[in-house]
């Protein structure tokens, strides 16, 4: 500043006083783009009564949807019913000509045959049946469906049964066509899933899941039915275990 | 002013009417051209109306709306500054300046050379000469070292000085010619 000519002083005085009261006018319409920008909050407003009608209309609709699930579970367990229904009117033939072989019961190697069939109706499917039915609601007519004779399979009997094979016959002729239907009912529900084709998430992620994972307790199982409503019942990732019991 | 604080649109508008044509004049100066000065006048008067509730009528009140002005230039410089390449070279010499009447300018002319200048010379320029500014504050609100914006002040005056004979030289020789 000391090192400062005149001459440098007087053209910065020049330029001080030349800009002191300098005017010059903006665009005209540069108080309406001002007056703009002052705006934005009665804008705001109004979003907060859509974001409030939004949150009600979701709720709403979140409630219908679970109103909508318990109805159709309804819906689906007569509709099994009738599904199961259908095989039991060949089923009878079957029946009828175990029945008939029943007679002809005093062959050891007959009773032999009918044993596995006692073996196989009274082992596996029973419980399966118990736990699987219960989503359901009790059906009488699938109580009295009868056997379909291709879904008897031979079983392996222990020597040590042999003894209760002559009281067997006539516990034949009745447990036989409850338990066989209800094995009918076991397919529709257990192993469905690959039968019923993927129609929801849940059944990719299920799909998919059995293909990777051959575990009997998957990494990841959905409970899936007609109503594209699935739910998340089993998780095993060796450390995070999950599982549900199926109801 | 107090229907400013309030936020009443018509006094608003009223301040705006009354200040305007000076602010434009301080944002002119630190711009290249009329369209970035109203870009900077417009951010500087919503600031000006934001911050109206906070002025406590010490000093001038259009001195306080032209600090505001002044920051918001500056504001908007150092913004600008990381898309600008660096300062062309501008052959300036230094010339004895006499023998010109500068008086005999006009502001508008001195407007012309002073938005020629690089970006960095008529900021500091402007800070200096006609604001005030310490080169220590320069230095600060600039992020350059103090040297930089003495050597910055005496080369801008330089270019001025250079353009400002040639823009006389010029006039001379079309009034004659």
């Amino acid at each position: 500043m000391t090192m400062q000519h005149t001459p440098d002083k007087e053209f910065d005085q020049l330029f001080k006083d030349k800009f002191a009261d300098a005017e010059i006018e903006p665009s005209a319409n540069l108080w309406a783009n001002i007056e703009k920008q002052l705006d934005p909050k009665p804008k705001r407003v109004i979003p907060i009564y859509w974001l409030a009608t939004a949150a009600t209309i979701t709720i709403a609709f979140t409630a219908m949807l679970m109103f909508q699930k318990t109805d159709k579970i309804f819906l689906h367990g007569t509709k099994s019913a009738v599904q199961a229904a259908t095989p039991s009117v060949t089923v009878n033939d079957s029946e009828e000509t175990i029945i008939v072989e029943q007679p002809t019961n005093v062959l050891v190697a007959k009773t032999e045959q009918k044993m596995k069939v006692v073996h196989t109706l009274s082992d596996s499917p029973v419980n399966k049946t118990e736990k699987i039915a219960e989503p359901l609601q009790p059906n009488e007519n699938i109580a009295r469906l009868a056997i379909k004779q291709a879904d008897v399979r031979p079983i392996d009997v222990l020597p040590k049964e042999l003894p209760l094979v002559e009281n067997v016959p006539t516990v034949l002729a009745q447990a036989a066509p409850q338990l066989a239907l209800e094995s009918n009912v076991i397919d529709e529900f257990d192993n469905g899933n690959e039968r019923k084709g993927i129609r929801n998430v849940g059944d990719l992620v299920n799909f998919v899941v059995d293909k990777v994972d051959k575990r009997e307790k998957k990494f990841l199982k959905f409970n899936t039915d007609d109503d594209d409503n699935s739910s998340l019942i089993g998780i095993n990732i060796g450390f995070v275990k999950l599982n549900k019991k199926r109801i | 002013m107090e229907g400013c604080k309030v936020g009443n649109r018509q006094m608003q508008e009223l301040l705006y009417k009354q200040t305007a044509s000076k602010m434009m004049a301080v944002c002119m100066r630190y711009a290249k051209d009329r369209m970035e000065a109203e870009d900077v006048l417009q951010m500087g008067y919503i600031k000006v109306f934001q911050k109206i509730k906070d002025y406590k009528g010490e000093g001038s009140f259009e001195g306080w709306i032209r600090r505001i002005m002044v920051n918001t230039a500056i504001e908007s410089y150092r913004k600008n500054l990381r898309m600008l390449n660096v300062v062309p070279v501008e052959d300036a010499y230094e010339q004895a300046s006499q023998g010109f009447d500068y008086n005999s300018l006009g502001m508008q002319d001195l407007m012309k050379v002073i938005q020629k200048l690089a970006d960095g010379y008529r900021m500091v320029f402007n800070m200096y000469i006609i604001e005030g500014y310490s080169h220590k504050e320069i230095a600060q609100t600039l992020g350059i070292s103090e040297g930089a914006s003495k050597s910055q002040l005496s080369r801008a005056r330089a270019i001025l000085q250079q353009e400002i004979i040639k823009m006389e030289s010029y006039d001379y020789a079309t009034y004659t010619g």
